[in-house]
């Protein structure tokens, strides 16, 4: 593809960065002009901010204690993994 | 310093989100301008289509800087008016002026495009699918000849910026 810009496949996988401010900003500006023009990802990443903005809010005393154990079980088993 | 502001409706800044105050009234930034990260964003007119929203604003900018071609960051800015021309109608007849214009001697994929543009032109409005069938137009003129979608979107900057009468802010 010789037009610079960022395919939503691309924009999925960047949004992270993005939301945490780690992109250069040639790859912003793009990121930006994508949105700009599609409604899916304007939703995706509406979507992705709310839920940080929700999950932020939540502390340890939030979760049931099984929730907390499954939790800490699936991030054992990352960590286990990821090795 | 004078620039253009395209907001969703209400005076809603679409990426940030925050309402810009009525016109006249100064609205601060967080932080140090930053392209796309902190500050006030606006444009100039020969880079108009790729933002479209619902509402285009003039603005005046305060410690404004150049951090892209035609993207102003500023640490302050106010709305001074809003562009009354740019409505539902002018926008389909952009979208209608995209099509055309990608539409004459384009084969093969490039024609596709500009079917695609054409039938959605039809649809557009002051928002995202205008820009959407700029999008597509820019993308035949591409499909025609490399570099051509640059040279596409400079074209529609220059029309919208004609046709709504802010070639010079």
């Amino acid at each position: 593809m010789s037009v610079q810009e960022i395919t939503c496949k691309e924009l999925v996988e960047v949004v992270t960065d993005h939301l945490e401010g780690r992109m250069p900003p040639d790859r912003r500006l793009l990121f930006e002009e994508h949105v700009a023009f599609c409604s899916w990802c304007r939703t995706y990443l509406d979507q992705m901010r709310e839920t940080i903005r929700i999950t932020g809010t939540l502390t340890e005393d939030d979760l049931s204690p099984e929730t907390r154990d499954a939790l800490l079980e699936a991030f054992r088993n990352w960590n286990a993994q990821s090795r | 310093m004078r620039a253009l502001k395209f907001l969703r409706p209400g005076r809603v800044a679409p990426f940030s989100k925050v309402t810009w105050p009525e016109p006249d009234e100064w609205l601060d930034a967080d932080g140090r301008p930053d392209l796309c990260r902190a500050g006030i964003h606006a444009v100039l007119p020969d880079v108009l289509a790729p933002w479209i929203a619902e509402e285009l604003w003039r603005v005046e900018l305060d410690g404004a800087e150049a951090l892209a071609p035609g993207i102003l960051v500023a640490s302050r800015g106010r709305l001074v008016s809003p562009v009354e021309e740019w409505n539902d109608e002018t926008a389909r007849e952009f979208a209608r002026a995209c099509a055309t214009h990608v539409q004459e001697g384009a084969t093969g994929r490039a024609a596709e495009y500009a079917a695609d543009a054409r039938a959605s032109a039809e649809e557009a409005g002051a928002d995202f699918t205008a820009t959407t069938v700029g999008y597509m137009a820019a993308h035949a003129a591409e499909a025609m000849s490399p570099g051509g979608f640059s040279a596409e979107r400079e074209w529609q900057s220059r029309w919208l910026a004609e046709r709504l009468g802010v070639s010079t802010i």
